[in-house]
């Protein structure tokens, strides 16, 4: 059960674990393409069952999720909607977008983040607020590439 | 010595970018060192893909060092259009600060 004062997770030895490393774990996870590989990655850095994990921070996770999924289904919709016309029409079908880029935002900019860290021997609570940034990031960079085919034309 | 930070986060960068190839963290700490300015993660690297999509900057990718745990660096450059754009900005900086502003 979660603790309110403390992390998500309390149960299944998460607490234990450096936030720092908790925190660059998710990170180096979510830069998976595969999500065999993402869960793997995540227990060889944390030494934490990665279900465990997610099922005491469903929470966050949920609304993590139905945020994001709000902000993309439009432009997912938009996006169908626009291949269905263009093909109705008869007109060559645009490159679809690639998802290699929010995955590389991530990563970019984890790296600064580390860089930063080690030469301002950043606190727990700077790597928190980093890690904040790091869904918006995906977000923005997800919401480029979807409308990238409709910028070229 | 720090300049009077009426400008956007936009402008920053571009005013950093005028001056050569830089990276996120680079640039983050070059517009603290030239104005008031603290630049958030939320808004620099959106800023930066809105730039590159824009056709304004242009990026590589270079190895990161053990420093950065592998992962990789994204150098930003100006494109010729990016240069044009970021002269203009700064003509229009100097416009509104009645040539006050000092950089670099």
């Amino acid at each position: 059960m979660a603790d309110p004062e403390g992390p998500a997770v309390s149960d299944n030895g998460v607490e234990n674990v450096d936030p720092t490393k908790l925190l660059l774990a998710v990170a180096d996870a979510a830069a998976q393409r595969d999500p065999e590989d993402a869960l793997v990655v995540f227990e060889e850095q944390t030494g934490v069952d990665p279900i465990a994990f997610i099922y005491d921070a469903s929470w966050a996770i949920v609304a993590l999720g139905l945020a994001v999924a709000l902000l993309l289904l439009p432009l997912i919709l938009l996006w169908l909607a626009y291949l269905m016309v263009r093909r109705s029409l008869n007109l060559a079908l645009p490159t679809p977008p690639t998802m290699a880029g929010p995955f590389d935002a991530v990563r970019e900019y984890m790296g600064d983040c580390m860089e930063e860290a080690a030469e301002d021997c950043w606190t727990d609570a700077q790597w928190r607020r980093a890690a904040l940034a790091i869904p918006g990031i995906f977000a923005y960079s997800c919401v480029g590439a979807l409308i990238s085919p409709f910028r070229r034309g | 010595m720090k300049s009077k930070s009426a400008i956007s986060p936009r402008q920053a960068i571009l005013e950093v970018l005028i001056r050569g190839e830089n990276y996120g963290l680079g640039i983050k700490r070059a517009v603290a060192e030239r104005s008031s300015l603290s630049l958030g993660a939320g808004t620099l690297y959106p800023a930066l893909q809105s730039l590159e999509r824009q056709g304004l900057v242009t990026s590589r990718l270079e190895e990161g060092g053990s420093a950065r745990g592998g992962r990789p660096k994204r150098f930003y450059r100006l494109t010729g259009e990016g240069q044009a754009e970021a002269l203009e900005s700064r003509t229009e900086i100097i416009g509104f600060f009645g040539g006050e502003v000092e950089y670099g």
